[in-house]
């Protein structure tokens, strides 16, 4: 891994910047309803960075955190949806208040990520994506099965309300900043944690496990708390992209969300952190530019994909720094 | 006094028995070598006093406690260390990073999520020191992929040392330097023996026979030898199995 250099630093602040006045610029230009695309990214983002945390700095591929997203998303919206007719979960009353729902949603998700996780870092390489994508299958199964929330079409939660604490962030631009908020102080804790000793034996483990282990590492526990954590995070995008969205349906937890999330993280750039949201505005913006044209947008994620494979295997973030220095 | 012992180690990889009824001891201050052809077992057999291979049977003992139980990790943290045939760094992480990444593994834990690696000066330091003390200080912030074969061998031991050990496994650690690079590498080894005991596998037998205060044989996963180097040199069985071929190669 190479040091984090002051150009990395000025990237992830440039990019958030930027993001924090987009909504601003598509009001101005009279496409207000791009609040929505633009809040999508920030969600999305915030998961596809989480991933990146393993898989960029752990080098551990997972195939399975839509699970997790799926597991954030099922929290929320059941709190949510149980809340709405007054029925109770478990005896306990349903609350659409995101400071309770996103919180728990959260830890749900790093217990779910310590259980897949303990499970699936028992294997290495292939065999751990496999066993991640497996994970991942079941959770998805498991939501198609919930008849309560609609079964595998899902369940609208179209009359709750966004509240956040006292605010009701009903209003798209408001709910934006929200998440906008979550997203920053979620990058500079991921970012203060892969320079942190933790952050060293994760990236340590990625580059030589055997070797760490004879360095007096217990390498299974380090890996096993990066992975829960990411899977907590990505919990909390799924529980945010409900609350977005309001409407609660298994497609949160299907493998190809997870393939999705996967494809933001190379596209922007492996092992950066904000080239997860990098990519993710990337993905969102080619699929609105070119949905107008045709409906085979993803023929063009596909190219696009391809050319940074072959052409920048660092992502677009490599390509941007790449700009910044000169060469290292 | 003994530091790491072993009695009756036994392994077999299916039928292949590769580490046969062997008793080994390293005592503090010496450098103790292990010689043998290609496929004695050498390796086998550090693998099974550092942790990583299970044996069949027997029993390991650092400072007469049985370690045989213990896990590699474990055995780092009771004071085995060990480097590698094959060089086995972190080639991402700049040299001192590399040798804080092994001083940080003495930690009881590295669940600290917040303050910067980078700014724990005591340890930054104490890299510094281990890097100074390796001949590597001129290059402690150059990423390891960018230094020469034999500065990563240097740097290997720096990491092996970082654990302060009672014992230091040396895997071939000549293996591909420079004949200059080596008279280093051995004169490094031997600074080294007052502060931890060594043993030593490695083919270079000019080395083998100036550094080591004693040499233990391997032929065939057994021992068939072990003394000091005027008898090891003098030994008939070894010239035969052994030497002979060895200078004639």
């Amino acid at each position: 891994m190479r040091s984090p250099s002051r150009w990395h630093v000025a990237l992830t602040v440039g990019f958030l910047a930027l993001l924090s006045v987009a909504p601003l610029w598509v009001d101005a230009s009279g496409r207000g309803y791009l609040v929505t695309v633009l809040t999508r990214v920030v969600i999305f983002g915030l998961a596809a960075m989480s991933l990146d945390f393993v898989m960029g700095y752990g080098g551990m591929v997972s195939l399975g955190h839509a699970a997790f997203l799926g597991a954030g998303a099922y929290t929320a919206g059941a709190l949510t949806y149980h809340s709405l007719d007054g029925s109770r979960l478990l005896g306990i009353p349903g609350t659409d208040q995101t400071l309770v729902t996103w919180p728990l949603a959260t830890v749900v998700g790093a217990l779910l990520g310590l259980v897949i996780g303990g499970l699936s870092l028992r294997t290495k390489g292939i065999y751990f994506i496999m066993a991640t994508l497996a994970f991942n299958q079941m959770i998805y199964f498991l939501f198609n099965a919930l008849e309560i929330y609609g079964g595998d079409d899902g369940v609208g939660l179209f009359a709750a309300r966004r509240a956040i604490g006292p605010l009701d962030a009903s209003d798209d631009t408001v709910f934006f900043y929200v998440c906008f908020a979550v997203l920053v102080a979620l990058a500079v804790i991921l970012n203060l944690v892969v320079r942190s000793p933790f952050g060293r034996v994760v990236r340590g483990c990625r580059s030589n496990m055997a070797r760490m282990a004879a360095l007096g590492y217990q390498t299974y526990r380090y890996r096993l708390a990066a992975f829960a954590l990411s899977a907590a995070i990505t919990s909390l995008a799924g529980a945010m992209a409900v609350t977005e969205s309001q409407f609660l349906s298994p497609s949160f937890a299907e493998w190809t969300e997870s393939g999705e999330l996967l494809v933001m993280v190379i596209v922007g750039g492996l092992g950066s952190l904000i080239g997860g949201v990098i990519g993710a505005g990337a993905l969102f913006l080619l699929e609105e530019l070119s949905i107008d044209i045709t409906d085979n947008w993803q023929f063009f994620v596909g190219v696009g994909l391809l050319a940074i494979v072959l052409g920048a295997p660092r992502g677009l973030t490599g390509v941007l720094l790449g700009l910044g220095r000169s060469h290292d | 006094m003994t530091e790491l012992s072993c009695q009756g180690l036994q392994k077999a990889f299916g039928g292949l028995v590769v580490t046969d009824d062997l008793a080994l001891s390293v005592e503090s201050g010496e450098i103790h070598a292990l010689i043998g052809p290609n496929g004695a077992g050498k390796t086998t057999a550090l693998a099974q006093l550092s942790g990583e291979l299970r044996p069949d049977a027997g029993t390991v003992w650092l400072d007469g406690a049985d370690i045989t139980d213990l896990s590699l990790p474990q055995r780092v943290h009771a004071g085995v260390a060990r480097s590698y045939q094959v060089s086995s760094v972190f080639r991402d992480f700049t040299a001192r990073e590399n040798v804080e990444l092994a001083l940080q593994a003495m930690d009881r834990h590295s669940f600290r999520f917040f303050r910067p690696a980078a700014r724990n000066a005591e340890r930054v330091e104490r890299a510094g020191a281990l890097l100074e003390l390796v001949g590597l200080a001129e290059v402690s912030i150059v990423p390891v992929h960018r230094l020469s074969h034999g500065q990563t061998r240097q740097l290997e031991i720096a990491m092996a040392m970082a654990s302060d050990p009672r014992v230091l496994l040396l895997d071939e650690p000549m293996a591909g330097m420079a004949p200059d690079e080596a008279l280093r590498l051995a004169e490094l080894i031997q600074s080294l023996a007052a502060a931890t005991a060594v043993l030593l596998v490695e083919h270079d037998m000019d080395v083998v026979f100036s550094v080591a205060d004693r040499i233990s044989v391997l032929h065939q996963g057994a021992l068939i030898a072990s003394g000091d180097p005027d008898d090891i040199r003098a030994d008939p069985d070894v010239h035969r199995l052994y030497l002979r071929d060895d200078a004639e190669g």
